[in-house]
């Protein structure tokens, strides 16, 4: 979940000192021999300030789903694909309601949160800062985005050293299960409908896949904060969590016969991209450049952020009636 | 804009306070925890329970005021129950 | 008394039962347009279960009318605002949160009562599908009985207001022709007047008393009483409620 893309995300520099620094490495040594905490009595007050930054950046990203699946909610072709898109959002915004609600034990309110912070601070991923354009973008979305939200959930779930909160995750690790195998079914189907529905789902892949890469942050070697990993608040680093992913929906994706740009290197025994990260999105053409950039202008291109980033959240602290309707 | 909320209240309502949900799908399944629910009055409390804590088909629901809990094993600690 | 054409009374189930269907779908689109303005996190949720479960009963009573001589696919995707038999009640949007609370109420009242007259249908699959839709339609008043709790407790005039202005269209839709074929045949279990009354009744004492009164009768310019209303659905609902995309249709 911690990631390069949290740009405005600020931990504190902590430097622990005498019987502090102490109290750190053991408790350090005990969630790495899988204790698990279970009260906010137990942290250190890093150990709490990084839980609570993974969780606020995890609610965060469930409550951006209400914007992101609201176009193909109106978009959608038939009852019953209306059905499954407001479902499945009304699954993301109890998702949402676990995790904030968690977030209220570390002393945050809530309605203050969604309804009062600045819409330029709610934190999410370059990712889920677009609109989804229709349908069949949006089954795309949960086969691969959803994946990935799949995958870092999951890793928490099976690995973060809060209880209380791996423990709430059952209940949203058990549902995005289905918004992904959702995903699978309808992708498949559109990839075999026509050749139209198929010309579609290419685009969605091509425009989503280097997005979702995106999603597990920059490459380990990269990284300076490793004190989600050092306190076991999530298991896996970014690169395995990207890996995960790979190995889980490069397969899907070529026994459907969809192209996606990776592919599993047998040399390495792991899979591999077939283009060179980063690459920057034209936003005006929604097309991926052929060629890399620099991590600057990666850098920069996430701080700024999608078009969705904050009128998304704006939008749910703004009243719309009368003629604003219809 | 919308309305502000004061303090512990949502928007264009009073005060609202926590609710614990217990649920069970069959009548073999003991009735557990399932989550929280923050509602001005009972009747939201149920409404919001039910579509938030929806990952089964519940036999049977119920949701009981936070502040009714009295800790056992934590003695003197406020009403809390932590998920599940 | 005459023994009613077996024609006349399939047609009037079906106008009946599509009147329902249609109105269902708006409703359906009302809790979608306004989850936004939801008044906390676990409402969006609440918003969103509720468009989910009235999208169901209008596509369940939909595949229903196929028994009827319907047929599906065209029913979903009439291009033209004036084949839907959407309640008057529904047209216009929410001016504010107390205006959409009392018409979600009234709406959600008065197709669960309209229901109920089939809950003894000798159509057994009928009876269980409107049995079903009034399971899910008890979460959907609570949460009304919820809001309006909350404003009476606040002295909130609006909402009584907002109410009283809506309720004659919602009274309107329970109109009978001369005679209540449906309920005449032992097809509905109580005269559409009489559950008029009780929805009436139901809606003024949910005000404590504390009631305006009802107001004039809507009007009965252009009632069209095969589909229970008067006029056409505008157009901007149309462009909102109408099913797109049919390059991505599901056959």
């Amino acid at each position: 979940m911690e990631s390069r893309q949290a740009v405005s995300h600020k931990e504190r520099p902590a430097a622990p000192v005498g019987g502090a620094a102490d109290h750190e490495i053991a408790l350090q040594v005990r969630v790495k021999s899988g204790y698990k905490l279970e009260s906010e009595t137990e942290m250190t007050a890093r150990y709490r300030d990084v839980l609570v930054q993974t969780m606020l950046i995890a609610a965060d990203l469930e409550l951006s789903t209400i914007t992101m699946y609201y176009t193909p909610l109106l978009m959608a072709p038939t009852l019953e694909t209306k059905m499954a898109v407001a479902s499945a959002m009304q699954d993301e915004l109890g998702h949402a309601q676990v995790m904030y609600r968690m977030l209220e034990d570390f002393g945050y309110n809530t309605n203050q949160l969604i309804f009062e912070r600045d819409p330029t601070e709610f934190r999410t991923f370059y990712l889920t800062q677009h609109e989804i354009k229709d349908y069949i973008q949006c089954v795309v979305y949960m086969l691969l985005g959803d994946r990935a939200g799949y995958t870092t959930t999951r890793d928490l779930e099976e690995a973060c050293s809060f209880g209380p909160y791996a423990r709430s995750l059952r209940k949203v690790n058990f549902e995005e299960k289905f918004h992904v195998a959702h995903g699978e079914r309808w992708t498949r189907f559109y990839w075999n409908h026509s050749a139209e529905t198929r010309q579609r789902v290419q685009e969605a892949i091509d425009f989503v896949f280097p997005n979702a890469v995106m999603w597990f942050g920059t490459p380990d070697h990269m990284k300076k904060r490793v004190d989600q990993l050092t306190y076991k608040i999530r298991g896996q680093s970014n690169d395995e969590l990207r890996q995960r992913w790979l190995a889980e929906v490069v397969p899907f994706c070529e026994s459907v016969g969809i192209r996606v740009p990776a592919h599993f290197e047998p040399a390495l025994g792991r899979y591999v991209l077939d283009y060179q990260v980063p690459i920057l999105l034209d936003e005006e053409t929604g097309k991926w450049s052929d060629t890399p950039c620099t991590w600057e202008a990666q850098f920069a291109q996430w701080k700024k952020g999608g078009p969705t980033k904050v009128s998304g959240f704006q939008r749910l602290q703004e009243d719309h009636w009368g003629a604003d309707l219809w | 804009m919308k309305p502000k909320h004061i303090g512990r209240a949502e928007l264009g309502g009073p005060a609202t306070k926590f609710y614990e949900v217990f649920a069970r799908a069959t009548s073999e399944d003991v009735l557990a925890h399932v989550g929280s629910i923050e509602a001005p009055n009972d009747d939201l409390a149920q409404v919001r329970a039910w579509y938030v804590y929806d990952q089964l088909p519940w036999k049977e629901m119920c949701v009981v005021p936070t502040e009714a809990f009295i800790s056992v094993t934590e003695r003197g600690a406020r009403g809390k129950i932590r998920e599940m | 008394m005459t023994t009613p054409d077996k024609d006349a009374l399939g047609e009037a189930l079906r106008n009946d039962l599509l009147a329902l269907a249609d109105s269902k779908l708006v409703l359906a689109n009302w809790y979608t347009t306004c989850v936004h303005n939801g008044r906390s996190l676990p409402d969006f949720a609440a918003l969103l279960g509720m468009a989910t479960a009235t999208f169901g009963h209008t596509r369940a009573l939909y595949l229903y009318l196929v028994n009827l001589g319907c047929d599906y696919d065209g029913l979903e995707r009439r291009a033209q605002p004036a084949a839907f038999c959407s309640m008057n009640l529904l047209d216009r949007p929410p001016e504010d949160w107390e205006d959409f609370i009392a018409t979600v109420y009234l709406a959600e009242l008065a197709m669960w009562t309209f229901a109920s007259g089939f809950l003894g249908h000798p159509d057994r699959p009928l009876a269980g599908l409107i049995r079903k839709i009034g399971e899910e339609s008890y979460f959907h008043l609570k949460y009304c009985q919820g809001w309006q709790s909350i404003f009476t407790e606040t002295g909130n005039r609006r909402y009584g207001a907002a109410l009283a202005a809506r309720l004659p269209a919602a009274l309107a839709w329970f109109r009978a022709q001369e005679d209540d074929l449906l309920q005449a045949a032992g097809q509905r279990d109580l005269p559409l007047s009489t559950l008029c009354q009780s929805y009436r009744a139901e809606v003024l004492n949910s005000l404590g008393g504390a009631s305006a009164g009802d107001g004039p009768p809507a009007s009965l310019d252009g009632w069209d009483p095969q589909r229970r209303r008067a006029g056409t659905m505008p157009q901007r609902l149309f462009e909102i409620i109408r099913l797109k995309d049919p390059g991505a249709v599901l056959r």
